[in-house]
C-alpha cells in the first residue's frame, strides 16, 4: 500500500473516458495510467472530506448529503457543482 | 454504442475499495454516496483529459501525456496529487519496462535500440524523464 502502488481502476475504463473528449487526438498509456491514479486519489480524499460531516451528524454511515456538503464548502471540489 | 461521458463509470467494487480503504474501519457508505461519489471521479478524469489537453495543445503536441496529467493537477488544485502520482509513475515505467525487456528478442538486444535515444549513462540518476515516451508503447485514440 502507499503512493507506489499500482492503479486499481482498469485503464480501459479510463481511456474510454479520455476518448470521450473530441479534442483529445492521442494519449499516450502513461497519461491514461497517471489518470487513474489521480481518480483514485481523489476518490480517497473526496470520501475523507465528506466523512467529516458524517462525523458531526454522529453516524456512521456516509451519505449523500455528506458528499454534497463537501462539494459545496471545498474550492477545489467546485468543478463537481 | 455512443455513451454520453457521464455515463461512462468506473467499475462500482474498486470505487467501494478504495472508499472503504479511506475511511476508519466500521464505517459505511450508502449506496447513493458511493454512486455520487463513482460519478463525481468519471467527471474528475474528464475534468483533468480536458485541462491536460491544453497543456499538450500549448506544448504543440498530438499526444497528450503523462507530464500533462500532471500539470492538470496543479491547475486544479490538487498539486498534492503531484508527489504520489511521480512515484506512482516511476514503478509503473519501470515495470512496463521490464515486460518490454521480457519481450524483446534476445538477437534484437544486440541492435542496441538505446543508442538512438542518447542516454547518457552519467545521468543515471536522473529521474526527470517525464516527457520521455516510448513510441511503441503508445496506443492510438482514435476520435
Amino acid at each position: 500500500p502507499g503512493p507506489s502502488r499500482l492503479a486499481r481502476l482498469p485503464l480501459a475504463r479510463v481511456k474510454a473516458l479520455v476518448k470521450a473528449d473530441p479534442d483529445v487526438t492521442v494519449a499516450s498509456q502513461e497519461a491514461v495510467f497517471v489518470l487513474a491514479r489521480a481518480a483514485e486519489l481523489f476518490v480517497e480524499t473526496i470520501s475523507k472530506d465528506a466523512y467529516v460531516y458524517a462525523q458531526q451528524g454522529k453516524r456512521k454511515t456516509l451519505q449523500r448529503k455528506d458528499l454534497d456538503n463537501a462539494i459545496e464548502a471545498i474550492d477545489e471540489f467546485a468543478f463537481l457543482e | 454504442m455512443a455513451e454520453r461521458p457521464e455515463d461512462l463509470n468506473l467499475p462500482n467494487a474498486v470505487i467501494t475499495r478504495i472508499i472503504k480503504e479511506a475511511l476508519p474501519d466500521g464505517v459505511n457508505i450508502s449506496k447513493e454516496a458511493r454512486s455520487a461519489i463513482s460519478r463525481a471521479a468519471s467527471v474528475f478524469v474528464l475534468y483533468a483529459t480536458s485541462c491536460a489537453n491544453n497543456f499538450a495543445m500549448k506544448g504543440k503536441r498530438k499526444m497528450l501525456n503523462a507530464g500533462d496529467v500532471l500539470s492538470a493537477m496543479e491547475e486544479m488544485e490538487f498539486q498534492r496529487f503531484v508527489t504520489p502520482l511521480k512515484e506512482s509513475l516511476e514503478v509503473y515505467r519501470r515495470e512496463q519496462k521490464g515486460k518490454k525487456e521480457a519481450r524483446k528478442d534476445k538477437d534484437k538486444k544486440a541492435d542496441s535500440e538505446e543508442q538512438d535515444k542518447s542516454r547518457e549513462e552519467d545521468n543515471d540518476d536522473d529521474d526527470e524523464r517525464i516527457e520521455e515516451e516510448e513510441p511503441n508503447e503508445e496506443e492510438e485514440v482514435d476520435n
